[in-house]
């Protein structure tokens, strides 16, 4: 069994796919994670994220393509041959076993000496902080608790791919921020490749090296949080991460001037380079890249709203604005930028700057 | 546009809406039918037995279960009892075993079809299948007739009308009674602790010795409680199968009952072996209470 300590194992997927009778799980997927990095699965229920991480654990066989773990195909080896760790959403903990003996259980299976599980354990109960709670059952643990057990137990044999099926979609909101520190605090001391798996996309945002957004059994981009949150490749990719005020614009030349037109000829930002005129493209804003500007101020891109909506998350305020075109544009800013002050129905001049507006590559749109 | 953030089908263990409460009336309600029931059905003729058994011709006395201390013969049938219940409920729980666990593991279309098969002979009278037992494992029954033909040097078997032949038909009786709770009890083990376990590293017979059975060992508990209690009230089976000598307790009740028509002796038979019954229940809930 591989016990390939201290670095990450790389994981190569060459046109792996995956059909549940007849029916499409995967389609062809080819994409390599490097050694050490932290790669999340995100996407919306049923794109496939568990089926594929499953695929890595050996737990479902892909009906076509290659598996491979660095230089060693391991398509057909069996899921306990494989040396991996997995962390579930349901924590998966053995239920008879105190928490020593649930840590224990992989250790004991590789048939490692008693003293030497003794000290293992301690250490990664440690790494947890639940060494005070080694005699308890599972079900004598908190979610959170349990949770860290599950985790310490994945990491006791140390693995070098470690894989996690949504581990924080069954704890509340401030759990799940305190535990997201602590997994990447242990990806960065480990240095284990991580595939992980989540709906959430601050989530996988805050976490990952990169992120793999998947849609339907597909990847649709494979990026880092950053590039997949400004330079989306798709409408799919814009709508899924954070809120997108998308545009269906044209490019249009004027005096040696070439740029976006959105409906009702607003001005939205400078046309992208090599486009021909006359072209469609979406265009994409982000709301908090949307400023209300004050009677003195300008802007290289303007617009005027009226206010319908008003929302107010405490430090954020989100305002809906219906421009004259009859299209809603989102605005999120912080409260007190002038944001708190408009009340619904009022008219508001807004602007943003060139930089602000991405078009979408052209097959997306 | 914001893409609603669904939920994931993997879903939460243990969701299903359970009424916390029902209201007092309510469930008197619904008991009153059941304890009706048992009032009539059970307590009554209990304690109509009872009575009986403390009831002998010259008024109270405890004369019958004296009788019963000092008899050979109660003590001979009782041991036999206990000895054939035990070894037909460990039988069935040996032969249950396997079957509920290869149930657990199929589809659940597949395992309703399995389970129909083992309701099949739960349904079928005691008698047909006790005749049955007789053309398969008598002494002309196709089992010897199948021995002869293959120059089976010991033979015939005598398989019937003796302990062996209560012995199986008694373990092939109770086998539905004891793989209905073991299926219980491997169904809620999470499928995901023996897909963790084999990622650990654990081969099936590390995963079956280590997770399986001490996660089943309580829902086995109960099996071979409820095999045994009825292995020791079994009535038409020992009649029908058993030899002379092997009587069995509820045998030894009716021939009281209509040869001797020894009524407190009867009653204080049923009893006692009522009392033993209660006592081992109660025992074996201390012993086997869930781990989890
Ligand atoms: N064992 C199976 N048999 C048949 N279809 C399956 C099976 N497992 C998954 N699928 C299908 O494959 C597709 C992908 O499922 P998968 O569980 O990988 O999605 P997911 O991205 O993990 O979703 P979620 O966020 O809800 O967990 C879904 O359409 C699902 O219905
Ligand atoms: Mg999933």
């Amino acid at each position: 069994m591989a016990d390939r300590a201290g670095s990450g194992t790389p994981i190569s997927f060459r046109g792996i796919e995956k059909r549940f009778g007849g029916v499409s799980a995967l389609s062809p997927v080819t994409l390599d994670i490097e050694p050490g990095e932290f790669l999340t699965l995100l996407g919306p229920s049923g794109s496939g994220k568990t089926t594929l991480l499953n695929i890595v654990a050996g737990l479902v066989e892909p009906s076509a393509g290659q598996l491979w773990f660095g230089e060693q195909e391991v398509t057909d080896l069996p899921a306990r041959e494989r040396g991996v760790g997995m962390v579930f959403q349901n924590y998966a903990l053995m239920p008879h076993l105190s928490v020593f003996e649930n840590i224990a259980f992989p250790l004991r299976v590789r048939k490692i000496s008693r003293a030497d599980i003794a000290v293992r354990v301690k250490e990664v109960l440690q790494l947890v902080g639940m060494l005070s709670l080694a005699d308890r059952r599972p079900r004598q643990l908190s979610g959170g608790q349990q949770q860290r057990v599950s985790i310490a137990r994945c990491l006791v044999y140390k693995p070098s791919i470690v894989l996690m099926d949504e581990p924080l979609g069954a704890l509340d909101k401030k759990l799940r921020m305190q535990l997201q520190l602590e997994i990447k605090r242990l990806h960065e001391q480990l240095g284990f490749t991580a595939l992980y798996v989540t709906h959430d996309q601050d989530e996988a945002m805050s976490m990952s090296d990169r992120i793999c957004l998947m849609d339907g059994g597909r990847t649709v981009q494979i990026s880092e949080p950053t590039e997949l949150y400004f330079r989306p490749q798709s409408s799919f990719a814009a709508g899924f991460l954070g809120e997108a005020n998308l545009f269906e614009a044209t490019l249009v030349q004027q005096n040696g001037h070439a740029f976006l037109e959105g409906a009702g000829g607003l001005r939205l930002g400078p046309a992208p380079e090599g486009a021909r005129p006359g072209s469609r493209r979406t265009a994409l804003l982000r709301p908090e890249n949307v400023r209300v500007l004050a009677t003195d101020e300008s802007a290289e891109n303007e617009a005027i709203g009226q206010v319908s909506e008003v929302a107010f998350f405490g430090g954020d305020t989100r305002l809906t604005v219906t421009l004259p075109s009859g299209m809603s544009l989102v605005i999120r800013g912080s409260t007190g930028h002038g944001l708190v002050k408009s009340g619904r129905g009022e008219t508001l001049r807004i602007g943003w700057c060139d930089s602000a507006v991405t078009a979408l590559p052209e097959q997306s749109a | 546009m914001l893409l609603a953030r669904e939920g994931g089908t993997g879903g939460l263990p243990g969701l299903a809406f359970v009424p916390r409460r029902y209201r007092p009336t309510a469930i008197a309600g619904l008991l009153t039918p059941g304890i009706a029931v048992m009032t009539v059905g059970f307590l009554t003729p209990l304690a109509i037995a009872l009575w009986t058994s403390l009831h002998g011709a010259g008024g109270w006395s405890i004369d019958a279960y004296m009788a019963l201390a000092g008899s050979t013969l109660f003590w001979r049938v009782m041991s036999g009892t206990f000895q054939i219940a035990l070894l037909s409920s460990i039988a069935a729980l040996l032969l249950g075993y396997p079957l509920a666990l290869h149930m657990s593991q199929r589809s659940p279309k597949v395992r309703r079809v399995l389970m129909m098969l083992v309701l099949i002979p739960f349904w079928t009278s005691i008698l047909v299948k006790s005749y049955a037992f007789i053309v398969l494992f008598g002494r002309e029954g196709l089992l010897n007739q199948a021995l002869r033909a293959w120059y089976f040097p010991f033979g015939p078997l005598d398989l019937m009308f003796n302990r062996t032949g209560v012995g199986i038909a008694m373990a092939h009786q109770v086998i539905p009674f004891v793989v209905f709770p073991l299926l219980t009890s491997m169904l809620q083990v999470d499928r995901n602790v023996y897909r963790a376990a084999e990622i650990m590293g654990a081969s099936p017979y590390t995963i079956f010795w280590r997770v399986t059975l001490p996660l089943t060992l309580p829902g086995a508990a109960a099996a071979f409680l409820i095999a045994f209690t009825l292995g020791l009230g079994a009535y038409i089976t020992p009649a029908l199968l058993g030899g002379r000598r092997d009587l069995m307790i509820a045998n030894l009740i009716d021939f009281r009952l209509r040869e001797t028509l020894d009524w407190p002796a009867a009653s204080a038979i049923a009893i006692t072996l009522t009392g033993l019954v209660c006592a081992l229940i109660a025992l074996a809930r201390r012993v086997s209470r869930p781990q989890h």
